[in-house]
């Protein structure tokens, strides 16, 4: 019958795997247990006899060991530091490299994008403000717009003529000048 | 000093750029491991091959080697992952392919036959020949590398009982094999 201490140490005690007390403990048990004393003769005495390297090994083609001596004879080049660093870690760090080109990449034309705007919308500020509308002014102006929209609507053939816009749009017209035409003033 | 320290000291020097102390390693340990690609593979010319990537492929990543483990055993696993990375790659149509090659591989003879006992020689190799191709590696690994059982486990990426059990096994059925083939009992 089998015997559950050869099974998970009879080996590694042939091995000399086990540690000083695992051993000694096993030492001990081969004096009570015939199975495991049987098995461990058997292992080595075909170990002795018939698992010697000799038994298992081949001789390699004289062009082999010519070109094996010829490559692996040279000094070995000090390793890089960067190739000591394994695989997975190297990978991750292009994966990161790559995402972090990305974002910035990104980053800078939305802030390129919004910079712009900003700048667009400080300079209409700007027009604005120095061409402020009285406010009654302006409300004439809306009323104007209003009425002419409202006459359009009636099918009054004046007001299907079509606007003829002069110089840079009609803003001029209600006091917005563009910034360039008004320092041409 | 025992082999594994001695060894050591080889690999040290290779290191330094002794190209001495790597003939005197390549020379110690040859034969071993063109035997155990041999066993692998079944192929001498796959085998001698797959043997010089193994030493390239050291040669390349020296600095990985744990010095708490033997050279002989850092060989044996880089050869063993070459081997097997080999078969993944080409799978079934290797097999079918070298079908008819796999006989006369296996009874290629070598001037050191006639050093050993050459019927019994071929009677353990043929009951090697019968094992479950896992079975053999480890016993391979162990009797023909001197892996260590823990290591064994880690090359081939089992637990270290799985890889005792396969141990067994392939004792038990070379046992098996032995006594068909005339051998009884020691």
């Amino acid at each position: 019958m089998e015997c559950n201490t050869w099974n998970e140490k009879g080996l590694l005690f042939l091995a000399q795997e086990l540690d000083g007390e695992e051993s000694r403990q096993f030492q001990t048990h081969l004096v009570s247990c015939e199975f495991c004393k049987k098995e461990t003769e058997l292992y080595r005495k075909e170990k002795e006899l018939y698992f010697r390297t000799e038994m298992f090994e081949e001789e390699p083609s004289s062009a082999v060991d010519r070109e094996i001596l010829r490559v692996c004879s040279k000094p070995v080049r000090p390793t890089r530091i960067f190739a000591t660093i394994p695989a997975m870690v190297k990978n991750t760090l292009y994966s990161l490299i790559v995402l972090a080109i990305g974002f910035s990449g990104g980053a800078y034309f939305v802030g390129m994008k919004l910079a712009s705007d900003a700048k667009k919308n400080e300079k209409n500020a700007i027009v604005v403000d120095k061409n402020s509308v009285h406010p009654s002014s302006q409300t004439s102006s809306m009323a104007a717009h209003q009425e002419k929209a409202d006459s359009s609507l009636k099918g009054d053939s004046a007001a299907h003529k079509p606007e003829v816009i002069k110089g840079r749009g009609d803003m001029s017209q209600q006091g917005v000048v563009p910034v360039d035409l008004q320092d041409d003033k | 000093m025992d082999d594994k320290e001695q060894d050591r000291l080889l690999f040290d020097a290779w290191m330094k750029g002794d190209s001495q102390a790597f003939e005197v390693i390549y020379k110690k340990y040859r034969k071993r491991l063109m035997g155990f690609l041999m066993k692998m593979t079944r192929d001498r010319a796959l085998s001698e091959d797959i043997m010089q990537e193994t030493f390239f492929a050291a040669i390349r990543n020296a600095n990985q080697f744990d010095r708490n483990r033997s050279l002989l055993s850092w060989f044996f696993g880089i050869a063993h992952k070459k081997a097997i990375d080999h078969f993944r790659h080409v799978k079934v149509e290797y097999e079918h392919q070298k079908e008819a090659e796999r006989s006369i591989g296996s009874k290629i003879e070598t001037p050191d036959d006639e050093a050993v006992n050459k019927h019994l020689r071929e009677i353990v190799n043929e009951a090697l020949e019968t094992l479950d191709p896992l079975q053999r590696e480890v016993f391979l690994l162990r009797e023909l590398g001197g892996v260590a059982f823990k290591d064994i486990a880690q090359i081939m990426g089992c637990p270290l009982n799985t890889a005792l059990g396969r141990m067994r096994l392939a004792l038990r059925n070379i046992r098996k094999e032995l006594e068909k083939r005339g051998i009884h009992g020691v």
